[in-house]
């Protein structure tokens, strides 16, 4: 993925304008299938980008392999974005509850794009009831000046493996933690966590006090690459990447 | 012997070329002020799209290297 581009502030901002979709490659087939149809029908590749009408339905941008397929540069891209929100403006009283928690469901596969993305991870864990309510509670917290884009969040289930999350297991009581992940991503740590009933108030402290705490480390990926391969440590994909891909 | 490596070196090449960053590039996350926040789903997106009538930024990525996973 294109973090050149995708970090630079000017688009950061422009970004904000946006419903912004990260999705992950060889996951999900219905998202698979998405894929096939914005970039023509082709195999998976890895990455792809576009900029999509509000409906999901038109590419406003060709789709591509990257933003520097489509743009010389991120001054550029965030000029284009800037235009795109000027022609599709949304909707000026807007809730933070249209604009959802920016979640990805699956504990796994968190764990290790929270680790890509040097974050922290919160996963709730309850029954439907007590999982909407913590929804809901965590969406304004999500998209406030503080807390946007510091978190990734998924929902824990019957398919969660809890010993891949340490000082968590299977017997723990519902509610909000917030999880460290290791250098791969396979693993994380429990550093906080909440009741299901704690308040907005409450729950907004926990997310400042992890922020403040938090300090990411400096990546460097050919470096884990080659560690990651003497360690053989490889991932699992749902959909097998096509060779050579 | 010579085969394999180089089916390796092919292998690392397209992933490095897919990734955006050259090989070895060091991202310090600690300088990024603001992110991008991201809907993990297309689901999700979709319906904060409809309900915010906002256009989608969408990317694609897939968090392995060589199936090393830990990076984009």
């Amino acid at each position: 993925m294109d973090r050149s581009y995708l970090s630079d502030q000017q688009v950061v901002a422009a970004s904000r304008e946006f419903v912004c979709a990260r999705l992950i490659t060889f996951e999900d087939s219905e998202e698979a299938r998405l894929m096939r149809r914005l970039y023509g029908g082709r195999r998976l590749v890895n990455t792809m980008f576009t900029i999509m009408d509000p409906r999901g339905k038109r590419a406003l941008v060709r789709a591509g392999r990257s933003p520097r397929m489509a743009f010389d540069d991120a001054v550029e891209m965030a000029t284009k974005m800037r235009a795109v929100a000027k022609r599709y403006p949304g909707r000026k009283k807007l809730d933070a509850a249209d604009l959802g928690l920016p979640i990805l469901e699956d504990v796994r596969i968190a764990l290790n794009v929270t680790e890509c993305d040097a974050q922290q991870l919160v996963v709730l864990r309850g029954d439907d009831q007590q999982i909407q309510k913590m929804r809901q509670k965590l969406v304004a917290l999500s998209w406030s000046e503080q807390l946007i884009g510091r978190f990734l969040y998924a929902v824990a289930d019957d398919n969660t493996d809890w010993k891949s999350l340490k000082g968590a297991d299977k017997g723990s009581k519902a509610g909000v933690m917030i999880v460290r992940t290791e250098q791969y991503g396979l693993t994380g740590e429990v550093v906080s966590a909440a009741k299901a009933s704690a308040t907005v108030t409450e729950l907004q402290e926990m997310l400042l006090a992890a922020v403040a705490s938090h300090r990411p480390k400096a990546v460097d990926t050919r470096r884990l690459r080659r560690k990651g391969i003497r360690d053989r440590v490889q991932w699992k994909a749902e959909i097998s990447p096509p060779k050579g891909r | 012997m010579n085969i394999c490596r180089l089916l390796l070196v092919l292998a690392l090449g397209s992933c490095v070329v897919a990734q955006g960053p050259k090989p070895g590039v060091t991202t310090d996350w600690a300088k990024v002020e603001s992110r991008i926040a991201w809907h993990g789903t297309w689901a999700g997106a979709l319906a904060a799209a409809e309900a915010s009538q906002r256009p989608i930024l969408l990317v694609f990525a897939a968090p392995h290297c060589g199936l090393v996973p830990g990076m984009w």
